[in-house]
């Protein structure tokens, strides 16, 4: 259906994009970027439908998203 | 698959200097969506102000004009006179337009010149570090009033909307993506508009994630309670007709 792909180098890791999902599939992740911090993963896709609501509110600009 | 959503070309391939989850951010995003989609990139001059909103000026990939504390609506006039065929945002935040600059806001909204005012309302004195601004809504601690702020704030749209010139005057708000999409279509408005030569007022309720004690992740809620309390949003004229 849809898929993200973030930028892990640009995200800061605000969790904006994280309580915005309506499926809730977004998390933080367990490593760190280039300027230490946590980045957000899409762990599983298959239940992604691709709304962009993430890419909307993530105010750098770190998100893809593709259907 | 084809890509349905990707930063705009009308931002800096730079990394943002704004604080994780920053309102500013989205806005600032959502205007480079905008000018991207009307083509108006080479048109486009942003007047930038002192403050947190002085920071869209490495993030912007078009032109930008900085102009000195709470003037941004008069460099953005004298912008638009000397080329009437540029697209003029005048960038601003609560400390800028609504405690600095109060009376540029307010006269180059009498004048009706033709430019585009976005009012970013935080609340809060955000660079200078967290203090109570004209617009603190009542109840809200703020380390200068650290047992709620006990004003109640100035609102500049209801002010604006007053006036005979103004074309456009609306709140805003970027807190989920049904405001955010509101807020593009505003803009998007506004901008037609100035085209037209009108002038056009949005203001745009954000939150301040660093020096209000709110998160980022709480943010969204924090913002909607404002709007519930506050500033409600809405057009507040349009076509020069007040609603």
């Amino acid at each position: 259906m849809g898929m993200i792909k973030v930028d892990q180098n640009r995200c800061k890791g605000c969790k904006l994009c994280v309580v915005t999902c309506p499926r809730k599939l977004l998390e933080m992740s367990k490593e760190l970027n280039a300027n230490g911090d946590m980045y957000c993963v899409q762990p599983d896709a298959t239940n992604c439908v691709g709304c962009a609501f993430c890419a909307m509110i993530c105010p750098d600009g770190a998100i893809e998203v593709y259907k | 698959m084809e890509c349905v959503y990707k930063r705009p070309e009308s931002l800096s391939p730079y990394p943002m200097m704004f604080c994780p989850g920053c309102h500013h951010a989205i806005l600032l995003k959502l205007i480079a969506e905008v000018l991207d989609e009307m083509n108006l990139r080479e048109q486009a001059v942003l007047a930038a102000p002192i403050g947190c909103g002085g920071m869209t000026v490495p993030a912007s990939n078009f032109d930008t004009i900085f102009s000195l504390h709470g003037r941004v609506p008069s460099t953005g006039s004298a912008v638009k006179m000397l080329s009437p065929e540029s697209l003029v945002i005048c960038y601003q935040g609560d400390g800028d337009a609504a405690a600095i600059g109060t009376a540029e806001t307010i006269h180059v909204a009498r004048r009706g010149d033709p430019v585009t005012v976005i009012f970013v309302n935080n609340g809060v004195f955000g660079m200078t570090g967290g203090q109570a601004a004209p617009t603190t809504p009542v109840g809200t601690w703020t380390i200068t009033s650290k047992e709620g702020n006990k004003y109640v704030p100035l609102k500049v749209p209801e002010m604006i909307a007053t006036l005979d010139e103004p074309d456009f005057v609306a709140r805003c708000a970027v807190n989920n993506p049904k405001h955010i999409i509101q807020c593009k279509k505003a803009i998007r408005h506004a901008f037609e508009r100035q085209m037209e030569g009108k002038y056009s007022f949005i203001e745009v309720v954000c939150a301040c994630v660093t020096t209000t004690g709110v998160k980022a992740e709480k943010s969204p809620e924090f913002i909607e309670q404002v709007t519930k309390s506050d500033f409600p949003l809405g057009e507040f004229k349009r076509d020069g007709k007040r609603l």
